[in-house]
């Protein structure tokens, strides 16, 4: 027998995402990992975050909609090596300036929110 | 705004939006489960589990929906369809539903049309603020009308004024190919159609050329709509001559089709300049006894209301002194009122009617309103399983009430089209119904954007306040007990039920009492005792042919007698008599008494009318003493009265007044030969006023009023008397012809209008709340059949049954009476001054307010009740 596969489910210890900061974590994926599709982001997701993240996959469509929408990626109907059809998603030129611009000012927010946490103990 | 473009477009895509969503759902589930088989899960597994990961589909669908377009949009487009749908499966409430609200915001729009037409909008020119009108105060009169020399002497004040026009008008008949046609002619100063701005359609419009001498140029303008109903829309009109009164004028123009003119609501056929008066009139232009001439004037730019108000008080001493000394009411003082909305002959006198029927209105609706607010609780609960289901399968609560507000405004906006044809038809005949009796000043009043814009309003507002309790209400839902079909008519929903009832019945009473009163008034002023009997009386108004109605002519013999003989012979005049001027038609005489041998504060006015022989008799006046007038009584003969009690009481208290004499009317020495019964002379609520009846054979008149009693149809009568006037009278005409009735009637108008009105509303209010009432009983007698078939099974008796239900709604209607009664009494205030020798607290009104009321009631939850009784247990107990 195999070891059971971990699937998300509820547990305390889990972080819910937290409002805009998907959008952050998608380009950023996006990003490093070249075109991906929806399922290949998730995974990704829950890999580096160590299944801390709390995320059902399907709430990844609407922050994919939305990016898709504001011109930061391009998404394209391809293959995957398993010859089965997904949409692959690729950060654009504007992405690329919106996920600077964008971890800027996150770097500088959580900074911030460290330093006065910090600060009041 | 890329993004605002994308989701633009996606609007239109939607079904391949929807589609391609569809798709990468799928192929993301499929990499999934085939992730998870590769783990090692079974195919039914790695399915299951996929699901699971992926969250709720229909969710995610939902979120993704929401990302990708204008939701709000193109949901809207959904709960369009949706509420049609929906609401196209009950056809009974929505035409009940609609019904409600076509009736609530018909009588609305219908009663906005008047007040927009005749309060609300200002006359279409540039700067309409700017533009006053000229009114002269005495110490207890207000006049709006002026001799031509007082219009020239302001027409000098430069520093006040930028352009000043006067105006007057009259019925006239234009002759066109030997047909006589009534119109309505305005005498006009020069500047008249550059005051407004006016645009000629053809030819040229007056100038201040045609004005300035008397006579000098006989020239007219025709209407638009004269010129297309008289001469077909002929372009060779211009410079043709027309004969309007006889007078030979010819057409210089034709003015634009929207011209309106001094007011907004009035409207003629042919202007005339002023220099053209004594054509139109018995006296000539400059006559410093006759006042005549509205005025209306543009303020100069740099001046003020407030400044040029007081500037014109200022100079009115010295615009008084270069009067001519012989004038009419000397001594004014002159002031000036807005007329930005137009001359004012008919918004100060229908302000306040108005109001009060606005506030009528707006009653209804609430009553309209508060049956629909109930209507639509019951079908809540009625649907209370579609919204278990709906919400369980995911709709958000928000999109829910969403839903059920597009289709309460589907419901009032369809309502509201209703109503638009409603008011349409309600407006129309409202003005048919008061322009009956004022045929020389018909009122013109149609519906425009405003109007639209309002019953828009009045849809949304409706759908809110009926529908937002409602929806709310359902969008809480419980979905578990709801799937179970569980009822929810929670106690609260059942309180808010029974207070919109009792907020109907509040309503009603308020309106029904109001109604009373009105009703009230009217039958007292149909039943006024005017001092004479008006049934079967045909009056005749008589005036000479123009050309040429000069002072010079006056003093030829009026040649009537022949008429009068001729028209006492036919078969169905019981008699007939000349009189000058007919009484209630507006005409008005009055001179100043003085009496030989009276001294001490006695001296007064009366009102003069000259009456021929026979007057009296046949307008049964009863003559209290002394003789009528005979033919004996001629020019040249000793002057004689007949004097009424009022005037024998005020001079001779105590004494035969026969015999005695009086001056009047610059005839001395009358002696008076009868006294006759007190009348009405001018209206028909006037005080009772002394009244002096001079001969009519020794008036200096070319006009004459005669008065028909007849057996026979009013249509024949008239056909045969224009006949003999014809024939026996030809440099006569007879200028109208109505009946006395109608007569009374139109100076009753308003009042016949509110009363109308109100006891529409009233009945509108009451049937409203006894649909409601209805309603209630209907349903809750649905609601508790089993109940019902308990009791009757144990042996409850039908009236048991009914008395269930009918102190339930007796309790309702004394808490509607209790709260509304105190409120109608209170609104009555406001009534007051329209009402006719009716108290506020007319006890007769409140009777038959809570008669209605209480029968309406009783017998509107009788009807469904009795289907209580006949329950049948056996069944009733099956029910579910």
């Amino acid at each position: 027998m195999q070891r059971l596969t971990r699937v998300p489910s509820e547990g305390s210890d889990r972080i819910a995402v937290l409002q805009g900061t998907l959008d952050l974590i998608v380009l950023r994926t996006l990003q490093s990992m070249g075109p991906q599709h929806a399922y290949a982001i998730a995974t990704r997701l829950q890999q580096v975050s160590e299944d801390l993240l709390q995320l059902n996959q399907g709430t990844l469509y609407p922050a994919l909609v939305r990016l898709e929408q504001q011109g930061r990626i391009r998404g394209t109907w391809g293959k995957t090596e398993s010859n089965r059809e997904a949409k692959f998603y690729a950060i654009t030129k504007p992405g690329e300036k919106a996920l600077a611009e964008e971890t800027r000012r996150w770097r500088q927010m959580s900074g911030l929110v460290e330093k006065l946490l910090s600060e009041g103990a | 705004m890329r993004r605002f473009l994308a989701k633009f477009a996606n609007l239109f895509r939607g079904q391949r939006a929807e589609d391609e969503m569809a798709r990468e759902i799928a192929a993301h589930l499929a990499l999934i489960e085939e992730d998870y088989q590769r783990r090692g899960m079974t195919p039914e597994e790695a399915r299951v589990a996929a699901r699971r990961a992926y969250g709720g589909v229909e969710q995610s669908k939902e979120l993704h929906r929401d990302e990708r377009s204008f939701l709000w949009l193109e949901q809207a487009w959904q709960d369009v369809r949706h509420a049609y749908r929906s609401l196209s499966k009950s056809p009974r409430f929505v035409a009940v539903a609609m019904l409600s609200l076509a009736f609530g915001i018909g009588v609305n729009t219908a009663i906005f049309t008047l007040v927009n037409g005749i309060l609300l909008k200002k006359l279409p020119v540039p700067d309409p603020d700017r533009i006053v009108q000229v009114n002269a105060h005495y110490k207890d009169f207000d006049n709006s009308v002026f001799n031509f020399p007082a219009f020239r002497e302001l027409r000098r004040q430069r520093g006040i004024f930028a352009n000043i026009i006067g105006f007057s008008s009259r019925i006239a008949v234009l002759a066109v190919d030997g047909d006589p046609h009534a119109i309505g002619l305005e005498l006009v100063t020069g500047s008249y159609f550059s005051f407004f701005d006016a645009r000629p359609e053809l030819g040229r419009l007056l100038d201040e050329e045609d004005d300035r001498v008397e006579r000098a140029h006989p020239v007219c303008v025709l209407s638009y709509q004269a010129w297309q109903t008289h001469f077909g829309g002929d372009p060779q009109v211009l410079g043709r001559k027309i004969y309007i009164d006889g007078v030979p004028l010819q057409v210089v123009g034709v003015v634009a089709a929207e011209f309106v003119g001094a007011e907004l609501q009035r409207r003629f056929d042919v202007w005339v300049p002023t220099s053209l008066t004594a054509d139109f009139s018995h006296n000539p232009r400059e006559t410093p006894i006759w006042i005549w001439l509205s005025i209306m004037a543009r303020l100069k730019p740099s001046v003020s209301f407030a400044e040029a108000r007081a500037r014109l008080e200022s100079v009115s001493p010295a615009i008084e002194a270069a009067l001519p000394r012989e004038r009419a009411n000397p001594g004014a003082l002159y002031q000036l009122l807005d007329a930005s909305k137009g001359f004012d002959s008919w918004r100060s006198t229908l302000h306040d009617p108005l109001f009060i029927l606005m506030g009528a209105v707006a009653l209804v609706l609430l009553v309209a309103c508060a049956n629909l607010a109930n209507l639509l609780l019951a079908r809540m609960n009625e649907r209370h399983r579609e919204f278990a289901i709906k919400l369980s399968i995911g709709i958000g609560r928000w999109r829910l009430l969403r839903q059920l507000l597009v289709e309460n405004f589907a419901l009032a906006l369809s309502g509201g089209v209703l109503a638009i044809i409603l008011s349409h038809l309600l407006t129309r005949f409202l003005l048919d119904l008061f322009n009956a009796g004022n045929r020389h000043q018909s009122l013109h009043v149609a519906p425009d954007a405003g109007v639209l814009l309002f019953t828009f309003s009045a849809c949304i507002l409706t759908s809110l306040i009926a529908g937002l309790y409602p929806a709310w209400q359902a969008s809480r839902t419980d979905p578990g007990p709801g799937l179970k079909g569980a009822s929810l008519d929670g106690s609260r929903r059942s309180v808010v039920r029974r207070t919109l009832i009792v907020v109907q019945v509040t309503l009603a009473v308020v309106l029904v009492f109001g109604a009373s009163l009105f009703a009230h008034s009217l039958r007292k002023l149909k039943v006024i005792n005017l001092g004479y009997d008006i049934d079967h009386v045909i009056t005749v108004s008589i005036g000479e042919r123009g050309p040429g109605k000069v002072a010079e002519q006056v003093t030829a013999p009026p040649p009537l007698g022949d008429v009068l003989a001729r028209v006492r012979q036919l078969s169905n005049v019981e008699s007939a008599a000349l009189s000058e001027p007919g009484v209630l038609s507006g005409g008005y005489m009055a001179s100043d008494i003085t009496t030989k041998g009276i001294t001490g504060g006695a001296q007064t006015g009366a009102g003069i009318l000259f009456a021929g022989p026979g007057y009296l008799p046949t307008m049964r006046i009863p003559l209290l003493r002394g003789r009528d007038f005979s033919t004996a009584d001629r020019r040249g003969s000793q002057p004689v009265a007949i004097i009424n009690q009022r005037f024998a009481s005020h001079f001779w208290p105590g004494q035969d007044p026969i015999g005695k004499y009086f001056d009047a009317y610059g005839v001395q020495d009358i002696e008076i030969i009868g006294v006759a019964g007190n009348s009405k002379y001018q209206n028909v609520r006037e005080e009772t006023k002394p009244i002096a009846y001079l001969d009519f054979d020794q008036m200096p008149g070319s006009e004459a009023t005669l008065s028909i009693r007849s057996r026979g149809a009013f249509a024949g009568i008239e056909r045969e008397v224009r006949q003999i006037v014809k024939s026996a009278a030809p440099e006569y005409q007879v200028s109208s012809i109505s009946t006395m009735t109608m007569l009374r009637d139109g100076l009753i108008a308003q009042d016949r209008l509110l009363a109308f009105l109100s006891t529409l509303f009233g009945v509108l209010g009451a049937a409203l709340a006894l649909v409601g009432i209805y309603g209630l009983i209907s349903y809750s007698i649905t609601r508790r059949t089993r109940e019902i078939g308990i009791r009757i099974s144990v042996g409850a008796q039908p009236i048991d049954v009914l008395w269930l239900f009918l102190r339930e709604i007796m309790l309702l209607l004394t808490a509607g009476i209790l709260i509304g009664l105190p409120l109608a009494l209170m609104a009555a205030h406001f009534l007051q001054k329209m009402l006719y020798e009716v108290s506020t607290y007319d006890p007769v009104g409140i009777g038959g307010t809570l008669g209605v009321i209480v029968a309406g009631g009783l017998f509107a939850s009788y009807m469904p009740g009795r289907r209580a009784t006949k329950i049948d247990p056996v069944q009733a107990l099956r029910y579910d």
